[in-house]
């Protein structure tokens, strides 16, 4: 067992959002791409004000590569039972399921997923498909104002899309998923994560010298793969991008390693180099519900 | 390569096959490309779009089909597309 003074303490950000996230993997993830000490600890009891869903999917995603690295993590958080209110942040970490994934528990009274969220999910490539199929979309047509799966049938593309790029290129066999709902803003963000190789480290063989970010958006040129199959032609993130971005109005963000790509509807992509290293591939999704074309799924008959 | 396997010796041999959609609302692109791309590989562009029909489909699927076959064809006489 680890001395208290062999133990890296992380005291989470009193406000844990995308740009604190930045610090909080600087602070697990050596340059050089290795976790920062055998033995971590997280210190909830700092998150006192806000956490986003996609600071929840970094969180998840890094967890995992923590432990997958060989890391012995414990948490340290507010003793269970404490009463908190629905906005606390710990609140909504434990009401999106990741203490439960983590420590195999609830920690906290009423703890339950919240109507507009889907709970985090460690999925396997293989049960990927079933997964979505049998409870990511009855939860969206559940909670949207109209029937996602009979609408809008490229939100499941777009999954099967991000999933078939785990599978293909990051080395492992696990993704995570977080979703959530804003009824008032019309809109769903969608994260999916892995923590393979990452983007840019797949493409540095085929395009040395570039950054990072360039790479990622080099990968999101149609045509361009690294592993080049009959099924696998370098088309798949270019129709993510194109489904979010032409058919509901939305973004399509990317970090992986230290690079960053957001592409929206009618802008120049973004590419920008992030202070720390995320290690692995993050693919942040958001739909407008409101602008989604739902023109896409009339019937027709192929017309050359 | 399931659908490739069967439509391909249809193809090659000079008849024409359609192929039907019906109870499918959308596909990735690594089904196009297995399916349908792959015959690019020994069947010109022009004979295919002669020999091959898709029907009870919808919007998104047959742009979709129709932008990697546009792409992949076009790869062909350039295989750098733009990135050399």
């Amino acid at each position: 067992m680890a001395t208290p003074e062999q133990i890296l303490t992380i005291p989470l950000p009193k406000r844990f959002t995308q740009y604190e996230a930045n610090a909080f993997l600087a602070s697990i993830v050596r340059q050089d791409g290795h976790p920062a000490a055998a033995n971590i600890c997280f210190d909830f009891t700092t998150l006192t004000n806000w956490v986003e869903v996609d600071a929840i999917a970094v969180l998840c995603s890094s967890t995992l590569w923590l432990i997958d690295n060989g890391v012995n993590i414990t948490y340290r958080y507010p003793s269970e039972g404490t009463e908190l209110q629905n906005k606390n942040p710990l609140k909504y970490l434990d009401d999106a399921g990741f203490f439960y994934m983590f420590l195999g528990k609830t920690l906290y009274p009423g703890t339950c997923c919240r109507q507009t969220m889907f709970p985090l999910s460690k999925l396997g490539i293989s049960e990927s498909y079933s997964w979505m199929t049998n409870k990511l979309i009855p939860w969206l047509d559940r909670i949207l104002p109209f029937a996602l799966s009979k609408s809008f049938p490229e939100f499941e593309v777009c999954v099967n899309e991000i999933f078939n790029n785990i599978r293909d290129h990051s080395g492992k066999q696990w993704g995570c998923v977080v979703a959530q709902y804003y009824p008032n803003l019309n809109k769903i963000d969608l994260i999916i994560s892995d923590y393979g190789i990452g983007i840019p480290e797949n493409m540095r063989k085929l395009y040395p010298g570039q950054n990072d970010a360039e790479l990622i958006y080099i990968a999101t040129m149609e045509g361009v793969s690294t592993k080049p199959t009959p099924a696998n032609r370098g088309a798949g993130l270019e129709n993510i991008i194109s489904i979010v971005t032409n058919h509901a109005n939305g973004i399509v963000k990317i970090h992986s390693l230290y690079g960053e790509l957001t592409i929206a509807n009618g802008l120049r992509p973004q590419r920008s180099m992030r202070p720390s290293l995320f290690p692995g591939t993050l693919i942040h999704l958001v739909f407008k519900t409101d602008c989604i074309d739902f023109s896409q799924i009339f019937p027709e008959d192929l017309s050359w | 390569m399931i659908i490739y396997s069967i439509i391909f010796p249809i193809i090659k041999r000079g008849d024409s096959v359609t192929v039907s959609f019906d109870g499918v609302s959308g596909v990735p692109t690594s089904f196009v490309n297995a399916a349908f791309i792959e015959l690019l590989r020994d069947i010109p562009f022009s004979v295919v779009k002669q020999k091959l029909s898709i029907t009870q489909s919808n919007r998104q699927i047959n742009e979709l089909i129709k932008k990697r076959f546009n792409f992949e064809s076009q790869r062909d006489r350039n295989p750098c597309h733009g990135l050399c």
